[in-house]
């Protein structure tokens, strides 16, 4: 199926080139002597009813049709920008004339809101309206719309399906062979083991096709009727019968060879493949484990966590399962269906032909089903998955289900929905009870007209009894590899698809690497250069604007500045998780970029504000960033942490386990575990963010303490939304919508009436309302 | 108990006229003052589209939410109406003339009292929504929402279609 909605639409913006030939006559009547510099087809019309609209950028003017006729002509000259608001379902362009009025160009489908965003963009470009217009009429459809909710879709350029990232694989595009070209690759380290397993898979469909014709020889040789050779003289007869008995025993030995040698090759295939299957999945693992470690932030911003994990467990299972059970089963498969007709055709092709008749109707019938069946099962998996998405909330939330009494309308909830479930199930037990049992009853039609026909052979002598009985046989293992087959293209696909995936991960570049002749930093002296940086995180607004600061060795910066500002970002440059779109920042005068990574992030000490701790002991944690520390040094860095106290009255101290199965430790506690961690690590570059949010006051007395330790004789970046924590600070920055507006010391920003002198405004007056005690602290930090 | 009363955020529909400006805008008059209006949105589009609708100014800030919709004159009750409309932009879709699924992505040809439509679905189960018992939204792939009033009431080659998948 093509996946685009409408054959002959168009989702993005169109240049003249880019137009049909027919199209290009009919829009060039309505353009005039005008060229046409864009085109934008709408799927609404302002009515809201669907139709064909289109918008027009020409050299002078802007054009929108409806249904083919102009709607609408606005001469460039008369405006002053465009913009686009977003709502629900739809949005609509609006041009800005230079009086202020808003002309409502067209009207269009969220199918089309990313092409209409292009062309307010071009039609900006061409107006040379400023950026702060296009800012402030942005703000403004913002407010008149709400934001733009969704985020685009990407399609398959080639067939239209639609992605969820612009750099998936697209599953009905993938290449199959070349994915499964890739994945053979994968198993190159491992090729004897996947030339055994194949070998014996081989054998294995030999032996499992030799015993028909075997109990063929049988019937027709060993254990034909002696009678007629009886009247011929009693000794005849013994010699005869004692001949029978020895081919008898023969075949039967035969038999029994073959029964062992067909379980020893299956046991030799399943362990090979089994392994290989097992060997391939561990190497993609560890492939892809090492791929995301190398990645940079970057890649961790834009994807989810649940995705990642898909890619590592579920996609990595789909291949494994490929490599060790639906490979060998389509060869093992196949080789069977070839074989059963190789002997039967060769031996009479019309009792072959007579018992392979039910073929396609097996084929048509499987089909037929498993269309059936796939929408049934869908069905059960969505109830199932409402059951338990039901179960797991009422669970986590039993809390609140408890202190609100709603114990019984949880029970009626939850029994409609067991009901739905039941039902479901119901209906696909009926629909298998009728499947397997109307197949099997189909295949033995077959196994009726072979017996009847080749049973008339039989009696006239054309055919052997043994034969008979062969061909009814191989009937019998027929069928099952056929209907597997069947599903070939599916399991291919979806192994592609799943491998596809993991090379795409894999072959993702990281945005942030050590070039090649990227030198090592020792001994480092904390001088830190911020040089005209600005940032922006993807192609969007800068979040960054033209930063310069230089940071002396061992001294103090505060960063200030509202929520949104900037100030992680900042930080997050210093430590290079992703490296300045413009300018740069240095250490001890080397670019970031000419330092290798590890050599700079061991120079650096970060403590955020939601410390991150490790399933493990709190002692793994805090020597996290040096595995070698001594006891004695882990103490000594809890002590300077203020930590030790706490962890002191922990049942198994530094022993104890945190983490998703060990204890929980409060905020306060985590954050003076990463503080530790901090210390032990003595790095001349420390920073700060927000470190002490998320704690209470009391705490946060504690944890000041703690830093201050720890600040001593470093150089310091320290963010804090409660400015007293930066009493210490050399010198405060303040930032505002990423840019520096106002530094210098606690002082001087107060005696300047800035921004920051607000702030500690607002605070003090929050303070007021504060108990006395944390008042004096406050003041206290004033200096 | 509580300090803010509804009174404080309610506009009471038979108190109020809309009018639009002359470019397109949207004017408020109460109490014979004129004020204009930048955004219209229903608190609850699913379940009350047409009751405690928001007006908000130019600056995005809340002026008071419409109690009902259906007590304004004529002329203003249309106004709202075009403008939830537009908010919130939700075809019904009337016939369902072919649905198909290939790789989780379902292909859904429709009749919508707005005019024929294609679109995708994916993750049916996430983008197909119950709400009560026999009405469905349905949010396709770019974002778009398609409403089924009651699924009863549709054609029954359309219900025998939708049946797997509701
Ligand atoms: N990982 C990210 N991807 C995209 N945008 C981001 C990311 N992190 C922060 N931003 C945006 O950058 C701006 C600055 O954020 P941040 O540096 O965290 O500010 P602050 O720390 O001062 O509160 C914000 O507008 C935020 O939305
Ligand atoms: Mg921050």
């Amino acid at each position: 199926m093509a996946f685009s909605e409408n054959g002959e639409t168009h989702t993005s913006v169109r240049r003249f080139e880019d137009l049909s030939a027919r199209e290009r006559a009919s829009l060039s009547h309505v353009a005039g002597d005008q060229a046409i510099r864009a085109v934008v087809d709408s799927d609404l019309l302002p009515s809201g009813d669907y139709g064909d609209a289109q918008l027009l950028l020409l050299d002078r003017e802007l054009l929108a049709l409806e249904d083919g006729r102009e709607a609408r002509r606005i001469a460039l000259s008369e405006l002053r920008a465009a913009s686009c608001r977003h709502f629900v379902g739809n949005g609509v362009l609006d041009l800005i004339a230079r009086d202020g009025r808003r002309i409502e160009a067209i009207r269009y489908s969220k199918s089309r809101a990313e092409a209409f965003d292009q062309l307010a963009e071009q039609i900006n470009a061409t107006l040379e309206t400023s950026a702060e217009e296009i800012e402030a009429r942005r703000e403004d459809a913002a407010k008149a719309s709400g934001p733009a909710e969704d985020r685009p879709t990407y399609r398959c350029p080639n067939c239209g399906y639609p992605l969820r990232h612009a750099s998936d694989a697209c599953p009905k595009c993938t290449s199959t062979r070349q994915v499964m070209w890739r994945l053979m690759k994968l198993m190159r380290h491992h090729w004897k083991l996947a030339l055994f397993g194949l070998l014996m898979s081989l054998l294995f469909t030999a032996f499992n096709l030799a015993p028909p014709l075997l109990i063929q020889q049988l019937v027709d040789n060993a254990l034909r009727p002696v009678s007629d050779a009886r009247t011929g003289g009693g000794a005849v007869s013994e010699r005869m019968l004692a001949e029978r008995w020895r081919y008898l025993a023969g075949i039967v030995a035969a038999l029994g060879g073959v029964f062992l040698a067909r379980s020893i090759s299956a046991h030799l295939r399943i362990r090979a493949l089994g392994t290989l299957g097992n060997r391939v999945l561990k190497d993609l693992r560890s492939c892809l484990y090492r791929t995301l470690q190398r990645l940079s932030l970057s890649y961790y911003d834009r994807e989810h966590t649940g995705r990642i994990m898909a890619r590592m467990l579920t996609d990595t299972r789909v291949v494994q399962r490929f490599v060790d059970r639906s490979a060998q089963q389509i060869l093992v498969n196949m080789l069977t269906v070839v074989g059963i007709a190789v002997v039967l055709f060769a031996k009479n092709w019309k009792l072959a032909a007579i018992a392979l008749l039910p073929t396609p109707i097996v084929l048509l019938l499987t089909k037929w089903f498993s269309v059936r069946f796939r929408s049934i099962f869908r069905a059960v998996r969505r109830k199932y998955a409402n059951l338990s998405a039901s179960i797991n909330e009422t669970i986590s939330g039993m809390r609140v289900v408890k202190s609100f009494a709603q114990e019984d309308r949880e029970i009626d909830s939850f029994d409609e929905k067991n009901l739905e479930e039941y039902d479901a199930r119901t209906t696909a037990v009926t629909a298998r009870s009728r499947f397997i049992p109307s197949l099997t009853f189909l295949t033995s039609l077959g196994v009726l007209a072979v017996w009847l026909i080749g049973g008339g052979w039989v009696l006239g002598g054309v055919l052997t009894v043994g034969w008979l009985i062969a061909y009814i046989s191989y009937m019998n293992m027929f069928y099952n590899p056929v209907r597997q087959l069947l599903n070939l293209a599916e399991v291919f696909q979806e192994s592609a698809t799943g491998a596809e995936r993991i090379f795409n991960v894999m072959d993702t570049p990281s945005d942030v690497t050590d070039h090649e002749q990227a030198c090592d930093v020792s001994a480092v002296r904390g001088q830190i250069d911020i040089r005209n940086v600005s940032f922006t995180y993807d192609e969007g607004e800068y979040v960054l604007k033209d930063i310069t600061l230089a940071i002396a060795p061992g001294e103090m910066i505060g960063l200030v500045g509202q929520t949104g500002s900037g100030k992680s970002t900042l930080v997050s440059l210093v430590a290079r998780f992703y490296d300045p779109t413009k300018g740069c920042i240095c250490l001890d005068g080397v670019d970031l970029r000419d330092m290798r990574m590890k050599a700079l992030r061991s120079n650096i000490g970060m403590v955020l504000q939601d410390p991150f701790l490790f399933a493990g002991t709190i002692r793994d944690n805090i020597a996290y960033g040096r595995p070698g520390a001594s006891e004695a040094e882990i103490i000594q860095a809890a002590k300077a942490a203020n930590a030790h106290e706490f962890i002191m009255n922990l049942p198994d101290a530094y022993d104890t386990r945190v983490g998703e199965r060990g204890v929980s430790l409060s905020g306060g506690e985590k954050q003076r575990v990463s503080i530790a961690r901090a210390v032990l690590k003595d790095p001349p570059i420390l920073i700060l963010d927000e470190a002490t949010s998320a704690v209470d006051t009391a705490t946060e007395a504690i944890i000041q303490e703690a830093m201050d330790r720890l600040v001593h004789g470093r150089t310091t970046i320290a963010i804090a939304h409660r400015l007293s924590t930066l009493r210490n600070a050399d010198r405060l920055i303040v930032l505002d919508a990423g840019e520096i507006i106002e530094q210098g010391t606690h002082d001087e920003l107060i005696a300047a009436g800035g921004l920051y002198a607000d702030l500690c405004d607002i605070q003090a007056n929050f303070a007021k309302t504060l108990p006395a005690d944390s008042m004096l602290r406050l003041s206290g930090r004033r200096r | 108990m509580n300090e803010i009363t509804t009174d404080e955020f309610l506009i009471r529909a038979e108190a109020v006229r809309l009018r639009r400006s002359d470019d397109g805008g949207v004017v408020l008059i109460r109490d014979g003052r004129e004020q204009s209006v930048g955004r219209i949105t229903a608190a609850y589009p699913l379940t009350h589209p047409r009751r405690l609708v928001s007006l908000r100014d130019a600056d995005g800030q809340e002026v008071g939410l419409l109690d009902n919709v259906k007590d304004l004159d004529a002329d203003s009750r249309q106004i709202v109406r075009q403008e939830l409309d537009r908010s919130y932009f939700m075809p019904r879709i009337m016939d369902v003339v072919d649905l198909r699924e290939e790789l989780n992505v379902v292909r859904w040809d429709v009749q919508t009292n707005k005019g024929p439509r294609t679109f995708l679905v994916r993750n049916v189960r996430r983008n197909v929504r119950r709400i009560g018992q026999r009405r469905f939204v349905i949010k396709d792939v770019d974002g778009n929402r398609y409403e089924i009033r009651d699924w009863i009431t549709l054609p029954s080659a359309a219900q025998k279609l939708l049946e797997p998948y509701l």
